[in-house]
């Protein structure tokens, strides 16, 4: 059974870095492992040092590790490719042209986006999926969606059709992998939520709410990881002194007020990317928290 | 008796979603539900999702080839047309039926 990691977390606080650990070292423990990015701000290209694109492609001298991006714009294309091609065989470009325009709404990028990310969670040939997910209200989204899209497919299905999903309705038949992935997203053995936030109060509230939201929507399998915490070492020059003293007070209040397990990730000296320095993330990671 | 709407591309197959709902596309919705409980058959259609259906009624397909999707919707009842560039009021329906 494939397991699932999904990160999630304010943009910036580290979360490439930390998926990216996290999946190489299941590729050094021996498991198939594909790390998804669906945040089209993402670095994993420049983490790895070599380019990602939207099939999986394997990482150089990490054997078992592949990367993968859902890139929401090539998404839309190929979603309109596949709605359009059975028209261009029945009527003039101009006409298509004119249906193709109508299609680039934003609920339709919303929908193909999504279809792929499903896709990433039903490949059978891993034994880790790693999400570095976009920043947490469209993370929330995405993974709202597949509960209110059950309910909606049933209620058209049966002949309300009074609300309105967009173009769901072309998704229809897929409606049992959805229930699938949401199973697997509520599953405690199948899946983990990763908060990453700053030892900072936006940071922490907003990874709060997103705790909460998930929970409505029955996943309960949480973890934090506070990032960025100045070593302890590092505690006594003025200004990272100062920058602790404001760390303090969240990296004591945070393991009372979450719910799952809280782990501390230290403020590196050298930036992180390339494979050694992954490594050595992985590693203090480990040590920080089980995932 | 079957109505089939052929809509003109819209988000979805009901138009009624997004923050500024037409109100146009509120009164069709409530007509096909309307016309539902009377025990029509209505079948509504969309270009992108299938544009087979659009092709397969010849008087449909020669207006969409003639005036392109301006021509949309068109509504048909038992096959013949009832609207070409409006929604039906329930009256034009019921005008097909005495036809």
């Amino acid at each position: 059974m494939t397991q699932y990691l999904f990160f999630s977390g304010k943009g910036g606080v580290g979360k490439t870095s930390l998926s990216s650990a996290t999946a190489v070292r299941l590729a050094r423990q021996g498991a198939r492992t594909l790390l998804v990015t669906t945040d089209p701000a993402s670095n994993l290209g420049d983490v790895f040092g070599q380019a990602v694109g939207l099939d999986a492609r394997p990482v150089a001298g990490v054997p078992g590790l592949f990367i993968q991006e859902i890139n929401p714009e090539a998404a839309l294309q190929s979603y309109k490719d596949r709605a359009l091609a059975p028209m261009r065989a029945l009527f003039p470009e101009q006409i298509v042209r004119a249906a193709e325009e109508k299609m680039s709404g934003p609920c339709t990028e919303e929908v193909a986006t999504f279809d792929q990310f499903i896709a990433c969670m039903q490949e059978p040939d891993y034994d880790w999926v790693v999400f570095d997910t976009a920043p947490t209200g469209h993370t929330l989204r995405l993974l709202e969606l597949p509960g209110s899209w059950s309910v909606h497919i049933t209620e058209s299905a049966a002949g309300s059709g009074q609300t309105c999903m967009g173009p769901v309705e072309s998704l229809t038949a897929s409606q049992k992998e959805y229930d699938a992935a949401l199973k697997a997203l509520q599953s405690e053995s199948q899946s983990t939520f990763v908060f990453v936030t700053q030892p900072s109060k936006l940071s922490i509230d907003e990874m709060m709410r997103a705790s909460e939201e998930l929970k409505k929507l029955g996943i309960h399998h949480q973890i934090a990881v506070l990032n960025g915490v100045i070593p302890e070492e590092e505690r006594v020059h003025p200004y990272s002194q100062r920058r602790w003293r404001r760390q303090m007070p969240f990296v004591e209040s945070l393991p009372q007020e979450f719910s799952g397990p809280v782990g501390m990730m230290p403020l590196y000296a050298d930036e992180i990317k390339g494979i050694e320095m992954l490594e050595r993330v992985g590693r203090d990671l480990d040590d920080a928290i089980h995932l | 008796m079957t109505v089939h709407i052929y809509d003109p591309e819209m988000c979805c197959t009901t138009g009624v979603c997004g923050p500024s709902t037409d109100p146009e596309m509120l009164r069709v919705a409530q007509l096909v539900a309307g016309l539902t409980r009377e025990g029509y058959q209505v079948v509504r259609h969309m270009l992108s999702q299938d544009a087979a259906a659009f092709a397969a009624d010849p008087e449909v397909y020669r207006q969409l080839l003639a005036h392109g999707p301006n021509s949309l919707p068109i509504v048909t009842v038992d096959n013949a047309v009832c609207t070409i560039g409006r929604y039906p009021e329930l009256e034009d329906i019921r005008a097909m039926q005495g036809a």
